[in-house]
């Protein structure tokens, strides 16, 4: 229960900050809108069927995304603990890539991979996947030494010892870095919408720019707000999951 | 022999070679080859070394500007139960905004100059910061609350001589995440609102269709991120020695 | 009860109906409709293109139009080199630069013309407390583009030059047209590029005082020049011309019913701009030339204006950037 009460505080805070700032008259209030008036543009955006729409287009991108690209990066990360030499050019592709902005790439992207699902399935691997990889090949390089002697004691195997020992320690820091993933799919997958996309969170918020609806635009920005604390408590639901298996498999190993 | 084929610049060699290849069959200007690249990097080598020394500035800036505030609050949010209860859904839907979605509403209060920017930076190197800090504030050992206590510690005394010191580690993951996402949104903001920078230059370049140019551009961020990292990775073995020292004497123990 | 019944009469008739409709419609359909995909930046030019497809006009013609959405004139360019779109709509600017880096574009209609004195749909507008009234006090104040390489860049130094001044002499940022007017009034800006429908809601703000300090895509207009462009590649043009002037005939047919009825412009521009009410009464749809081919003096001037400019390095003959479909 506090798990929801904790978002819908943090919103209503947001919300009276907003306020504050719009009261204060910094800013016009035809570009820095009421609260009030953006929660009217978003109610008429749901009443029109656009907001759950492009909910809907931007969350289901970004949740396939994340839960894809999380998995291929945790299966990299293990692979690369396995083989040292394949871990080595990971980690040199990694160190390459990580820096790249996806906003400077998608244009020149475009080219090659054109507009449809390849160009946002190339933009949210390429931002999101090493958070979840690096996290998984630090996090097992590090297991606490007394653990390891532990499982050699109970004449565990490399598989054994990974499965009941290294990974269920690693955990933690794993989820760590899905969590940081999976806000980053979100955002690359808006990004890409913003600068080439036909529907979605990010397109319509180049759309109503373009139509002077400035407080849809805020509507918009609340929208993506609340859809990323959704992916969030997600996550979290998945990381308690994890943390009872992870005391299971500490019971059982002990 | 094995051990040679499997090395990283041997793969990127021969990522690069195939890369060359391609653009041979392909011959368009829209998908230029690893020299085509290289010529353009040699061409606006100057001009590219001064627009990332202002990417670079604001970069440092913002980054800077996002450690001074964000690590104390951030600390402060784990160590003050009200204060995180709030505090960190707030952040937590602050940071799936994408930051050049909120280029526009920083634009209304400071302008399209400079402070703009790294107000923006600022922001996106914030995360990583604040929740890390604290996440390792809130899992400061207990004991360690306790000594502070028995010592006779206040409360802002307990933060900075117990807190801080004792949550560098996990700062330093996120200063390596914060000074990537700096260097990314510094470049980011320079293709939204800018005159000057390499994201300023991307943009001008793709623009203009020089793909050439605006591969040279990334080329160089890859560089200068890489260089940045490894920078961040010596002063962390630097400053915090002691830390994978213990860890290491607790792996021999 | 028999209110239902009724309905479910009239139900079955109009089931009827359509069953009849579509069997009697068989013939023309059996003929499979030719697949266009038509990648866009969105303006009110395109309120033609829009309508003809919801009127049927393209399926008549035996085209089956896909409308796909981009954001900017390279994005445009891209979707057509990446074999994403088969044809598509930009300012000219972009697909010229594009042909000039090789890239095999070339200009087959345009929906619209600049012509001097008044048909100009570029706005450069200084904002009162700028203190600018005219080009010549650009000199040292702070200009915006929406991009580069864009229509407002040509627009810039090409007035610039014709008063005397370079590019050179005013600081210039880049700033998207949805931001211009709050900088305008922030003074953030000094003077901003604008297009329809921003240069409405800025010249009605009483805080910025717009003053008009030059208008249209060129300082010389007094022969008309092209102020948008419908592209193809090079590949697509030279096997479907028959399919490019079905377009184009069912894009006129819009146009004129537009033309001919300001209520419909103006529920066009809701419908499909997403413009308010009040914002689509202030849209200016009107056209210079009721033709809709590209003619090669009016692409010329633009070439010609984009080497002075510099925008272009190397001059550019209109033969070799577009085809003139003879309507």
């Amino acid at each position: 229960m506090t798990a929801l009460l904790r978002p819908v505080l943090a919103l209503g805070l947001l919300a009276a900050l907003w306020q504050a700032v719009v009261w204060a008259a910094v800013v016009p209030e035809r570009y820095f809108p009421p609260i009030a008036t953006v929660v009217q543009a978003g109610m008429s955006m749901i009443a029109r069927g656009q907001m759950q729409q492009a909910l809907f287009d931007t969350g289901s991108r970004a949740i396939l995304g994340a839960i894809a690209v999380n998995l291929i990066g945790i299966g990299l990360g293990l692979a690369a603990t396995g083989a040292p030499s394949l871990r080595r050019i990971l980690d040199t592709v990694a160190a390459i890539l990580q820096p790249v902005p996806p906003a400077a790439v998608v244009p020149m992207a475009v080219f090659a991979l054109g507009l449809g699902w390849k160009l946002y399935a190339f933009v949210v691997v390429l931002v999101t996947i090493w958070p979840p990889y690096l996290a998984t090949v630090s996090a097992l390089a590090a297991t606490n030494p007394v653990l390891l002697s532990v499982g050699r004691m109970a004449g565990f195997g490399p598989v054994a010892m990974l499965w009941h020992i290294r990974l269920p320690a690693a955990m933690p820091e794993i989820l760590a870095g899905v969590r940081y993933a999976t806000t980053i799919a979100l955002i690359a997958v808006i990004v890409s919408e913003m600068i080439t996309g036909r529907d979605g969170i990010g397109f319509l918020l180049f759309q109503k720019a373009f139509a002077i609806r400035i407080p849809e635009v805020f509507a918009l920005m609340f929208a993506v707000g609340l859809l990323g604390s959704a992916m969030g408590l997600a996550v979290s639901a998945v990381y308690r999951g994890f943390a009872g298996w992870h005391l299971a498999q500490r019971g059982r190993a002990a | 022999m094995k051990r040679l084929f499997l090395h990283p610049a041997a793969v990127l060699l021969a990522a690069l070679l195939a890369w060359q290849i391609v653009a041979l069959v392909k011959t368009t200007p829209l998908f230029p080859g690893p020299l085509d690249v290289a010529g353009a990097l040699w061409d606006d080598g100057p001009r590219l070394i001064r627009e990332i020394g202002h990417t670079l500035r604001r970069a440092v800036a913002g980054f800077a500007l996002a450690a001074l505030t964000m690590i104390p609050l951030g600390l402060a949010m784990g160590r003050i139960r009200a204060l995180g209860f709030v505090g960190e859904p707030l952040v937590a839907m602050l940071a799936t905004l994408p930051p050049p979605a909120t280029v526009p509403v920083v634009m209304l209060f400071a302008g399209t100059g400079d402070l703009a920017k790294i107000l923006v930076i600022a922001y996106a190197a914030a995360i990583p910061l604040v929740i890390n800090a604290a996440e390792a504030a809130r899992n400061l050992h207990p004991m360690l609350g306790l000594v502070g206590r028995s010592l006779g510690l206040t409360r802002l005394e307990t933060l900075r001589l117990i807190a801080l010191p004792s949550a560098l580690p996990m700062l330093a993951v996120a200063a390596r995440m914060a000074a990537s996402a700096a260097l990314l949104v510094s470049i980011t903001s320079e293709m939204l609102l800018s005159t000057n920078g390499i994201g300023n230059y991307l943009q001008r370049e793709q623009e203009n269709f020089r793909l050439d140019a605006g591969l040279a551009g990334i080329v160089l961020i890859s560089v200068v991120g890489l260089i940045l990292n490894r920078l961040i990775a010596a002063s962390e073995r630097r400053w915090l020695g002691w830390h994978y020292q213990s860890r290491t004497a607790e792996t021999q123990a | 009860m028999s209110t239902l019944k009724l309905t479910r009469r009239r139900l079955g008739a109009s089931v009827t109906a359509a069953v009849l409709a579509a069997i009697l419609a068989l013939p023309a359909q059996a003929e499979e409709l030719k697949k266009v995909r038509f990648a866009y930046l969105l303006s009110d030019t395109l309120l033609s293109v829009f309508r003809a497809k919801d009127q049927g006009y393209f399926a008549a013609a035996g085209l089956d139009v896909d409308l796909i959405p981009v954001q900017g004139g390279p994005a445009v360019i891209a979707a057509l080199a990446s074999g994403e779109a088969d044809i598509g709509y930009a300012a000219p600017v972009p697909p010229l630069n594009a042909r000039a880096q090789g890239v095999p574009v070339k200009l087959f209609l345009t929906l619209g013309h600049e012509a001097d004195p008044d048909r100009k749909y570029v706005w450069l507008v200084a904002s009162k407390a700028s203190g600018v009234s005219s080009l010549a006090d650009v000199k040292g104040k702070k200009i915006a583009i929406n991009g580069n390489g864009t229509g407002c860049e040509l627009a810039w130094r090409d007035h610039l030059a014709a008063a005397g001044l370079s590019y050179d002499d005013a600081e210039v940022v880049v700033l998207p047209f949805p931001q211009q007017e709050a900088a305008l009034e922030q003074g953030t800006i000094d003077v901003g590029c604008a297009i329809q429908p921003f240069y409405a809601s800025i010249s009605a703000n009483p805080e910025i005082g717009a003053k008009v300090i030059a208008r249209g895509l060129l300082a010389d207009e007094k022969e008309p020049v092209i102020s948008d462009s419908v592209i193809g590649t090079d590949a697509w043009l030279s096997e479907n011309e028959d399919t490019a002037k079905a377009f184009a005939h069912a894009v006129v047919k819009a146009r004129d019913e537009l033309l001919a009825n300001r209520a419909l412009v103006e529920e066009a521009a809701v419908t499909y701009l997403d413009l308010t009410p009040e914002l689509a009464k202030t849209l200016d749809y009107s056209v210079l030339k009721p033709e809709v081919d590209v003619k090669p003096g009016e692409v010329q001037r633009i070439l010609d204006a984009l080497v002075k400019a510099g925008i272009l390095k190397t001059p550019l003959k209109a033969a070799d950037v577009s085809i003139d479909l003879k309507l």
